[in-house]
């Protein structure tokens, strides 16, 4: 689990971001969020090759709320969001959001949320580090049509960014 | 967050974000323009920017990586990129020669030369072509300068073109500013665009195009 903090656009927020494997109740966790008893978002972890993937899908999430610009109902649906290439909410859920038998889970909350998140997930915490070889690159790579000259001169991570980052510009 | 430069376009800022050094780019109001044309106008040229970036990018073009992008204040975060800008570069390199030749910049020509090829084969003009649009990335191993890398930024005033008079256009703004900026800097820059010449699969109009817009300049008698 690792902390890290949204400046310069909101300096007094902090994220938590874990990575969970031999997870046992995704499909519970998922109804909890959605009844509002507790606020993190969960990410399939094979969609997820760098953390700051979900750093920047994160700003723009907490950073759209405080403008009231949110695309979808919560912050925590909106990271989703915006860690898709496409503009339909029904797709990106399907795409990045966890499934009820997934058993590696990327979970994102506050600081202070995080450990009454903890509480109630039923897994392995395990470094974040191992996102690397748990990440679908290749179906990324399609997801993001992302070619091989682009490849050439930048790492994968920064193609996805870079795109997630100019979604609206179209 | 502290501040690096004030242009007239926009302010830049030092930041750092998610653990990265990035560059935050403020297209800031404009007072003396019509408040309805400033807005349309500052909007278009983030969007320009947004889609060249990722453009070059597909083109094989280095340039920053997109962090993150507000439509509502027009700002944009870039990533950083350590280094000078070419500007700087080709001063101070010169500085160190005895006899101040270019001889020593010319394989960064060259470079530069390819780069701009690769753009305009994709049908795309930078619209602010200088020395200092160009970063010149500090590599980590000190040792092997053959692997300086050279990036283009500010593509605010970009946009798609496949006619060769808009690429002639983009070269000789590039040439007025090499010529303006360094002094008897002609030979440097015909071998940027021998380069050019190479690497480019649509060459040949765009430097006829180039040559006819020479002739079009300031002080040029119009005798066609």
């Amino acid at each position: 689990m690792e902390t890290f903090n949204l400046e310069p656009l909101l300096s007094d927020t902090s994220i938590s971001v874990a990575l969970y494997e031999n997870v046992t109740n995704a499909s519970k966790l998922k109804t909890l969020i959605k009844d509002g008893e507790i606020h993190a978002a969960l990410i399939k972890a094979e969609m997820v090759l760098d953390v700051f993937q979900v750093l920047v899908a994160s700003s723009k999430a907490f950073y759209a709320k405080t403008l009231n610009k949110l695309k979808t109902k919560l912050i925590y649906t909106e990271i989703l969001f915006n860690l898709s290439p496409s503009n339909k909410i029904s797709e990106c859920f399907k795409l990045f959001g966890v499934e009820d038998e997934a058993t590696c889970v990327l979970v994102v909350a506050r600081k202070e949320d995080f450990s009454e998140v903890d509480k109630h997930v039923e897994g392995d915490i395990c470094p974040l580090s191992k996102l690397d070889n748990l990440c679908d690159k290749q179906y990324l790579k399609k997801l993001y049509k992302v070619t091989d000259e682009e490849l050439k001169v930048c790492s994968l991570t920064d193609c996805v960014v870079s795109q997630m980052a100019a979604k609206e510009i179209r | 967050m502290n501040l690096l430069q004030q242009g007239a376009e926009a302010r830049l800022f030092a930041a750092n974000f998610c653990g990265r050094s990035c560059i935050v780019k403020e297209r800031f109001p404009k007072k003396y323009r019509l408040q309805e044309i400033d807005e349309k106008l500052t909007k278009k040229r983030l969007s320009q920017e947004v889609k060249a970036l990722q453009r070059c990018r597909k083109a094989g073009i280095l340039t920053p990586i997109i962090y993150f992008v507000d439509t509502t204040r027009s700002i944009i975060f870039l990533e950083k990129i350590d280094g000078e800008t070419v500007r700087q570069h080709i001063v101070s390199v010169r500085k160190m020669q005895e006899d101040s030749s270019y001889h020593s910049i010319y394989p960064m020509a060259r470079e530069i030369g390819k780069i701009l090829a690769k753009l305009h084969d994709a049908d795309l003009i930078h619209g602010d072509l200088t020395t200092s649009n160009m970063i010149i990335k500090t590599s980590d191993n000190k040792l092997d300068k053959k692997t300086n890398e050279i990036f283009l930024i500010d593509f605010g005033l970009s946009f798609s073109s496949s006619l060769a008079e808009d690429k002639g256009v983009d070269l000789y703004v590039l040439e007025r500013a090499f010529l303006s900026t360094h002094p008897n800097s002609e030979e440097l820059f015909s071998v940027l665009l021998d380069a050019y010449k190479d690497v480019s699969k649509k060459s040949s109009s765009v430097l006829t195009k180039l040559e006819e817009v020479r002739q079009r300049g300031r002080k040029r008698s119009m005798i066609g």
